[in-house]
């Protein structure tokens, strides 16, 4: 059996500004467990990034948590003050983000900012946080760690920043790591290293990786399971192998059809019409409901919740799902 | 290059753009990035040609020299079989009108002071395409090229959405009609479903205009969709030129067969081999010796490290820059 280790429930993260509540995260259910990857998926604005900010409590300003709960082994988060999750983070929940310059200082040697982290959750010397910090240069495979060590940012290459930001990360043993684009930034070949090694990692050191992307290739290429987020809810979730066998969602259908496919010939693509609404717009119904192909009146009247089918092996958020998968499958539907 | 009935409207030869290095001490040897070191290739007009490769492999310095906006430290560029360096200044502002460039990010391209009438206004009489009492209908019809409602004429920049203002960019750059237009990543910047319709959107206005496109992506996928013939660089050398076809189903380069068995491929049945390659890209200031590939190929010998591959034909439309182009499989 699996054993949870993250649990979101119901989690809405508003922006209550003048010109009205943005909701930006609306109403997400999740779980996360231990040992596993977990992708989530959207194009930009769809709530991904908020989402995991709001996991380690660092939603920016006039944004705010306003219902649900996020459980990390049964411990609610959302509750903590703000010297407990300063314990949390780095210690159980690391994150990394996109553009490696941007979480490095780039006037401290990595070693040093690798051993200063090290440092601020576990109390050792300096000395064993010396060691420790080559350690896990050596571990995220930079060549001479002792000589790269002694190194500033902007000395390293752009894939080598991204290796010492996750060896940072990891260098407490975080239960989950929270990875929001880590890949986005760099070139191809420098992201199938960098996959390979969070992969290899993960399974070295049993953590769990919450990988946020907009790349539906990376979500298949690392991911066990994936949510597929539309204007702040998740429309779709299932194993990745059944989300790339069969999409569900028409707006899962959509973005797979987007994507120029490298190993056929396509004379023209099929986008989907329209863009993502904003999180200002209010909706009585469905939020994909204007940009969908299948769209009735219910769609526009109703919103539809995430329904679970086949022994909740995934779930989805459409009234019409059964039509977009060509009538099979209908399983024994139950509320989520 | 293979000789078709067709003359190529653009032909670069031996283009090398090298740009000084600050000195670190008094006394050292003068030294140069090498962006871009002798490239020749040539485009058809009516064709989309692609220029892939990663940072810093030379292919935005490449489009700039194309464009003018860097005059290239040797090798000429000919646009219509007239050098570009050579233009008068009338000459050159008529090649101004007939290449147009459109930009990754296009927020940034576009004055955010001005409306999108101004900014088309500016355009046109700059290049004085066409009478005054003409350029209104003239911006009407723009608007529907790209698929625009009218009222966007009067709206400022910020009002638009990315791929709206992608939109606009490419509207902006049609204003002055344009025979060439680089597109230097212009959709890189776009999510998927917007990505799509600009596509289809720039391939549907090549139809309609005969338009040639100048295509410089880091995006095998996209460009695999858009071009007819692929340049592949790496560190400022050309690797490999094909057409599309020819490049996806047997790349004859060790780095082209990475760079495509690198690419996540949205589907989970798809089972590829995987070409390893370790390591970062050298840097361009002190180039390897031999072939550049060679400390991150695995195929490389000594040979390879001694000896730079010339850029040679092995079959009339593909060339390609490998000792063992023809004895490597993959």
């Amino acid at each position: 059996m699996k054993e949870t280790l993250l649990e979101i429930e119901g989690l809405k993260t508003h922006f209550i500004t003048k010109k009205g509540t943005g909701r930006v995260v609306d109403g997400i259910d999740l779980t996360v467990y231990k040992g596993e990857t977990l992708g989530i998926v959207g194009e930009s604005g769809c709530g991904k990034s908020m989402t995991s900010l709001s996991i380690l409590q660092l939603v920016p300003e006039p944004g705010k948590i306003v219902a649900g709960s996020i459980k990390l082994n049964g411990d609610d988060l959302v509750t903590k003050t703000e010297k407990q999750m300063q314990a949390i983070r780095g210690n159980h929940i690391s994150m990394i983000f996109q553009e490696p310059m941007t979480s490095l200082n780039p006037v401290i040697t990595v070693g040093e900012q690798i051993a200063e982290t090290i440092r601020a959750h576990q109390p050792i010397s300096r000395k064993e946080a010396r060691i420790k910090s080559i350690e896990m240069l050596r571990l995220v495979g930079i060549p001479s760690p002792e000589e790269r060590a002694k190194q500033e940012p902007y000395q390293l290459s752009g894939g080598m920043r991204q290796r010492v930001v996750i060896a940072m990360a990891l260098a407490c043993n975080p239960e989950l790591l929270i990875a929001d684009e880590p890949t986005t930034a760099l070139d191809v070949t420098i992201q199938s290293q960098i996959i390979k090694l969070m992969k290899d990692l993960q399974k070295e050191l049993n953590m769990a990786v919450l990988f946020i992307t907009h790349d539906l290739g990376v979500v298949a290429e690392s991911c066990d399971r994936v949510a597929v987020m539309y204007a702040g809810e998740i429309v779709e979730k299932s194993t990745t192998e059944e989300l790339f066998r069969k999409p569900k969602h028409p707006y899962t259908k959509g973005l797979l059809d987007s994507i120029p496919k490298i190993n056929e010939v396509q004379e023209e693509l099929t986008p989907m019409k329209g863009s993502i609404p904003s999180p200002f717009t209010e909706h009585s119904g469905c939020k994909f409901a204007d940009r969908c192909p299948l769209a009735t009146d219910i769609c526009f009247e109703q919103h539809p919740s995430l329904v679970a089918y086949e022994n909740d092996s995934y779930q989805v958020r459409c009234f019409h799902y059964n039509e977009s998968t060509s009538g099979k499958d209908v399983g024994h539907a139950k509320q989520s | 290059m293979p000789s078709k009935a067709k003359t190529p409207i653009l032909e670069v030869t031996h283009l090398k753009q090298y740009f000084p290095v600050k000195k670190e001490r008094i006394l050292e040897a003068k030294r140069y990035v090498q962006a871009v070191d002798d490239v020749s290739f040539s485009v058809e007009p009516g064709t989309t040609v692609s220029i892939v490769g990663e940072s810093g492999c030379g292919k935005s310095t490449t489009g700039r020299a194309i464009l003018r906006l860097d005059d290239p430290t040797s090798g000429t560029i000919e646009y219509n079989g007239q050098d570009i360096a050579k233009l008068s200044k009338k000459e050159l502002k008529a090649f101004r009108g007939d290449i147009q460039v459109i930009f990754q990010d296009p927020f940034a391209s576009l004055n955010p002071r001005r409306t999108i009438r101004q900014m088309l206004n500016e355009a046109m009489s700059i290049q004085n395409v066409m009478d005054k009492t003409k350029r209104e209908d003239r911006m009407l019809e723009l608007m529907d090229l790209v698929g625009l409602p009218y009222d966007s004429l009067e709206r400022l920049p910020h009002e638009f959405s990315g791929g709206q203002r992608q939109r606009l960019g490419i509207a902006r750059a049609l204003a002055v009609n344009p025979k060439l237009i680089v597109c230097d990543e212009a959709v890189s910047a776009l999510d998927v479903s917007v990505q799509a319709q600009v596509l289809n959107l720039m391939k549907k206005l090549q139809k309609e205009l005969n338009l040639t496109y100048l295509f410089i992506s880091h995006d095998l996928s996209v460009v695999k969709h858009i071009s007819n013939r692929i340049i592949v660089m790496y560190l400022g050398k050309i690797v490999e030129i094909a057409d599309n076809e020819d490049l996806f189903q047997s790349p004859r380069h060790p780095y082209t067969q990475a760079l495509l068995s690198a690419i996540p491929i949205p589907d989970v049945n798809v089972k590829r081999t995987q070409i390893d390659i370790t390591g970062d890209v050298p840097s361009p200031i002190n180039p390897p010796k031999g072939c550049r590939f060679h400390t991150r190929c695995p195929f490389a010998t000594e040979h390879c490290r001694t000896v730079e591959p010339e850029l040679r034909t092995i079959n009339n439309t593909h060339q390609v820059s490998c000792h063992y182009a023809e004895t490597l499989s993959f």
